[in-house]
């Protein structure tokens, strides 16, 4: 995103996954039980992670895939939040569409990291999304992002999360039934090849829709999309 | 003359989101330069990050937590 700001890089777009950790917005550091929270965490095999976006904790991991788009925004009320949201989240939707599954948005009591702008299927949390502005002299650099669950989380995750929130002394509780997993919708002889299909759909989409970048690089996970 | 520092007015264009102050990264009656990061803001998991528009001695008008809505004055730079 620095280098977005700086003018050396027009944009990029990005589908990663990551090693298991649960990552925070830096405002969650300024609970009083953060650090107990947080070694707790790590002794249980979740590191922990600060983030510059918005939101809450969320986890991250193998069963988790981000779509990650950084761009510059023209300046003024051409292009604002409502647009960023669209923009990253158009063609995970579109993808899932053109798999058959109707995705909606919106919030989900009991999500994790819950919002408006959330994909959701048969009103459970698919993926939740976040931005982060920085103004620039002629516009701002934008960085967007969509983490979408591959599978719905399991008892540790969610007893992780909790846990967490507890120790933090955040009267937050999340219930695993309020997400769903890409798995979880597909047919399970044929999941591992309509999930890369749907993966493929969404870079492709996603690199496409970079109107703002126009030096836009997208890059794939070998693990996902093989 | 004091120059205000304001949410962007045009970041989003429904009137009735709030956002809240998650920080100011400048104390009150610091020193800032023109284009320093000073505060953040956050609206729909949003983070907006808000820059001096000038030089000179900041004061915090909305402290952090406080909710703000677009265009909102939260200090002055003088």
């Amino acid at each position: 995103m620095g280098d977005i700001a700086a003018g050396r890089c027009g944009g990029a777009a990005l589908l990663w996954s990551c090693e298991r950790a649960l990552v925070a917005p830096a405002s969650l550091s300024r609970q009083p039980g953060f650090k107990r929270a947080c070694s707790r965490a790590n002794d249980a095999g979740w590191p922990v992670h600060l983030r510059a976006t918005g939101g809450d904790l969320v986890p991250q991991g193998p069963d988790i895939v981000n779509l990650s788009l950084l761009f510059r925004a023209p300046p003024g009320a051409a292009f604002g939040l409502e647009d960023a949201y669209r923009q990253l989240t158009s063609p995970i939707c579109e993808a899932l569409s053109d798999a058959g599954i109707s995705a909606r948005y919106g919030a989900v009591p009991g999500a994790f990291c819950d919002g408006r702008f959330n994909i959701t299927i048969a009103g459970r949390k698919f993926a939740g999304t976040a931005q982060r502005w920085r103004p620039m002299a002629d516009g701002n650099a934008v960085q967007s992002h969509a983490l979408m669950l591959m599978r719905s989380l399991d008892g540790n995750t969610v007893a992780t999360l909790n846990r967490f929130y507890h120790d933090c002394g955040i009267d937050r509780v999340i219930d695993a039934g309020a997400h769903v997993g890409l798995h979880d919708l597909l047919a399970k002889d044929t999941d591992a090849r309509a999930q890369h299909r749907i993966l493929r759909m969404i870079a492709v989409r996603a690199h496409a829709s970079e109107a703002h970048a126009p030096a836009a690089n997208t890059r794939v996970l070998s693990r996902h999309l093989g | 003359m004091a120059t205000e520092v304001k949410v962007p007015q045009d970041l989003w264009q429904d009137d009735g989101m709030e956002a809240v102050i998650t920080n100011w990264l400048a104390s009150d009656g610091a020193t800032v330069r023109k284009g320093a990061l000073i505060a953040e803001i956050m609206v729909e998991k949003s983070q907006f990050e808000v820059t001096a528009p000038a030089d000179g001695v900041l004061t915090i008008t909305k402290q952090a937590n406080d909710i703000v809505r677009k265009g909102d004055v939260i200090g002055t730079i003088a």
